[in-house]
């Protein structure tokens, strides 16, 4: 299933799909390694703060409107049932 | 090809130029301070904010200009960074490159040391921080990366100084030996129409040294700088061939080229990273300390951190805050000696000291006063800003190099986003509130070059200690009652921070931008910081603010001092000059002079705004503000004017010596004179409608 990023639980990993927004953030976040194909690993996501993620090799913190911008599908066996409710 | 014709100039001589390339965080400042013990140049890059630094290396009779290029993330050009850095590696005014790659985040870095490969094959790949590789359970395969980017890689550390001889030593061969192709990444379907575009540039002279290939995927993208240079160049038709295809393009695979020509690059980074990495995951969870600073609670958290760190800066300098909290107990006499052994105390008191035997010596009356009122003054005035800098920067290195500063910023992000600014703000900010001066030297931690003159202009209108000093004054002068005057406190500081938040918002616009900054910004993990680096850094900045602001600050004290000795010819009708301003509020005749005489006074240091009432009116400076028997209006109409009205001298100096362009200097002080005066005139038209 695609979702965005900011929807993603801490904890989990997931493949990056396509990133969405403005030419410039766009660029910004595919040239920070949040390319299509990139795995990321969802470290805190609480709102309001931001989501931090890892992703090659690189720990970043996106603000949440950014990370909305980044679709990404869960990898297998992730915690998609408990996130379900 | 058009990229080489520059290398073999320099070829022949002994005097090689090799320009730093590497991300943010790399370790860029480490190894350059590591690799160059003599920093042989430093200027801003043409129009912009950003710092560039030259530095000298002499290995066996040879000379080796190191130029350090901002700290970028690719060659695209969005910020103004990467502008520099790239407009820079297009002129071709370096023999080969030194390209940085983090052995911690090899998977990410080596992404921009591939793009720079693609633009030149004269260049060695130095990895960072490789002491912390093997801890950190990475494996690099050096032979692997070497023959598959075909040229030397040396694992570097300027920790414990491996490598470094290797690096300079494979420079060396680099510069001495012949051309070397720029290496080719494979773009899968992008491929022929690059080949047909690089085709078409062979009958246009590029006004730039740049290979073919790089030109004509440039053109592909769209990069409208590019496309102009080559428009120019008479390749009008290129560029409109560029156009089609790029429809083509996206119409056949629904994504923009940049996109896939970004994606393909990373592949090859992937691939490359499968045949040499190794990372064996020692530790993927992050520490406590990291998850609270994260927190919802971590805003608090991160204020928790960096208020008593910058207290104590203050305290340790000039006793503020917390002589004002003694002297609010009834303690003035401790508080005094206090402030006369901190160090600011102690530099102020020596100079004093030498003033007076100069004041007591038999030289004429005019040459002492300039001695002592003016260049004594104006050698203090520099030199007691130089404890303050230096500790207020070793701290802000501190925070920045131990990992904290990001996990700070990006916790507070959500409160200044609201101002147009980044988290990152927080440090001058917090840094104003003591002293404008390092805080406007702390505006270089901002993410970009739009937020950095955002934060140049608006910092100034933050009351420091010396402004503190006055508003408490005129507070207990003219609203006594503890109620009214705390009230009249929190306005104070309330407006000036309202006028620091309208400026920075403005400036934002003046620059096009509408939105707030984005968070995006990569946390390191939290360490203990090199003390070598931090005391390089620090010095580094104390070094040049002497320098730089030195100079101008000494320069418009000697000024201040012609203008206001009372032997001059100026002192007289310098108040007169602000008396019509003056008289818009209701002050006139002498009292206007005195007044606007301490207004210029006050230029110096804000403290002598006081000062040069008390010494006028042979008065101890509260008693002085009571004689001027101002009304409630005109009391608070003043004290917004001697808050906000100009950054002093010494912030002006400094903000030169950040900008490095007498243009913003002028205009942010202008700006802040014309907001100020606009403010004073309204509070005194409410004040006075309502009574006061
Ligand atoms: N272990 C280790 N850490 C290093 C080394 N060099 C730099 N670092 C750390 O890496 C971080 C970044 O170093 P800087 O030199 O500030 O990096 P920079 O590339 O100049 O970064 P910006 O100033 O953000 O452009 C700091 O926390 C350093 O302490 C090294 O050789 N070994």
């Amino acid at each position: 299933m695609i979702r965005s990023l900011a929807d993603v639980p801490a904890g989990s990993r997931a493949v990056v799909v396509e990133v969405a927004g403005g030419r410039g953030a766009k660029r910004r976040l595919l040239e920070m390694g949040l390319s299509p194909g990139s795995r990321v690993e969802v470290i805190v996501n609480g709102f309001p703060g931001p989501v931090v993620v890892k992703v090659r090799g690189v720990m970043a913190a996106l603000g949440r409107g950014l990370a909305a911008k980044v679709l990404v599908k869960l990898e297998e066996g992730e915690r998609e049932a408990q996130h379900g409710v | 090809m058009a990229c080489e014709r520059a290398h073999f100039k320099g070829a022949g001589s002994r005097h090689y130029r090799v320009a730093v390339v590497g991300n943010p965080n790399v370790g860029k400042s480490t190894l350059f301070t590591a690799l160059t013990k003599e920093i042989a140049h430093i200027a801003n890059w043409p129009g912009t904010t950003v710092e560039r630094k030259e530095g000298l290396i002499r290995v066996s009779g040879k000379e080796i200009v190191l130029i350090d290029l901002p700290g970028i993330y690719s060659l695209s050009g969005i910020s103004a960074e990467e502008r520099v850095a790239r407009d820079f590696l297009l002129t071709g005014q370096w023999d080969a490159l030194l390209i940085l790659v983090d052995s911690l985040a090899i998977e990410r870095t080596l992404y921009l040391a591939v793009h720079a490969l693609e633009l030149t094959g004269r260049a060695v790949v130095a990895l960072t921080k490789w002491d912390a590789a093997h801890k950190q359970g990475v494996h690099v395969s050096i032979s692997k990366l070497e023959s598959e980017l075909g040229i030397p890689v040396v694992p570097v550390s300027a920790v414990t100084r491996e490598g470094i001889g290797e690096l300079i030593a494979k420079l060396l061969q680099v510069l001495e030996g012949g051309t070397k192709r720029p290496l080719k990444v494979e773009y899968g379907y992008l491929e022929k129409y690059i080949s047909e575009l690089e085709k078409e540039l062979a009958n246009v002279s590029l006004p730039f040294k740049a290979p073919p290939r790089w030109v004509a995927l440039k053109l592909l993208e769209g990069d409208e700088h590019i496309s102009m240079l080559v428009r120019s160049a008479g390749g009008e038709g290129v560029v409109r061939r560029a156009g089609e295809l790029r429809s083509l393009i996206v119409q056949f695979t629904g994504r923009e080229v940049d996109e896939l020509e970004i994606q393909y690059r990373f592949n090859f980074v992937d691939e490359l990273c499968k045949a040499a990495v190794v990372r064996k995951r020692v530790r993927e969870e992050i520490g406590v300390f990291e998850r609270v600073l994260l927190s919802r609670a971590g805003a608090a958290a991160s204020l928790l951190i960096l208020l008593p760190l910058y207290l104590a800066v203050f305290t340790f300098n000039t006793g503020f805050p917390l002589t004002l909290i003694l002297r609010v107990v009834g303690a003035a006499e401790v508080a005094e000696l206090l402030e006369s052994s901190t160090l600011s105390g102690l530099i102020s008191g020596a100079f004093d000291g030498v003033a007076a035997l100069v004041r007591e010596s038999s030289l004429p009356t005019v040459v002492k006063s300039a001695i002592a009122d003016g260049v004594l003054q104006g050698v203090g005035l520099v030199l007691t800003f130089l404890p303050l800098i230096f500790t207020a920067l070793l701290i802000l290195s501190l925070l920045e190099d131990s990992g904290i500063g990001p996990y700070a910023a990006a916790s507070l992000h959500r409160f200044f986003q609201r101002l147009g600014l980044s988290g990152r703000a927080v440090y001058p900010l917090l840094i104003s509130l003591g002293c404008n001066v390092p805080a406007v030297m702390a505006s270089r931690t901002a993410p970009d070059e739009v937020e950095r003159r955002q934060l140049v202009f608006s910092v100034p209108f933050i009351p420091c200690q010396a402004r503190l000093v006055i508003i408490v004054a005129f507070v207990s002068v003219y609203f006594p009652s503890p109620f009214v005057a705390v009230t009249a406190l929190l306005v104070t500081y309330a407006a000036a921070f309202a006028l620091f938040a309208f400026t920075s918002t403005i400036i934002r616009r003046f620059y096009g931008i509408r939105e707030p900054p984005e968070l995006l910004i990569e946390l390191p993990p939290i360490h203990f910081p090199s003390l070598r680096v931090l005391w390089w850094i620090a010095w580094d900045y104390t070094k040049h603010y002497l320098k730089r602001a030195g100079v101008v600050i000494f320069g418009l004290s000697l000024i201040i001092w012609a203008l206001t000795s009372e032997l001059g010819v100026f002192a007289a009708a310098i108040g007169d000059v602000l008396s019509p301003l003056l008289a818009l509020i209701g002050i006139t005749g002498e009292k206007a002079t005195l007044i606007g005489f301490s207004l210029v006074a006050g230029l110096a240091a804000k403290e002598a705004v006081l000062l040069s009432i008390s010494a006028t009116m042979g008065a101890d400076p509260i008693d002085a503000l009571r004689s001027l028997q101002l009304t409630g209006a005109q009391a608070l109409s003043l004290l917004a004017l001697y808050t906000t009205y100009m950054p002093c001298i010494a912030t002006v100096g400094t903000i030169y010596k950040e900008t490095g362009s007498l243009k913003y200097t002028v205009s942010a002080t202008a700006w802040s004179l014309s907001l100020s005066l606009v403010t004073s005139y309204i509070v005194y038209i409410l004040a006075s409608g309502l009574n006061l």
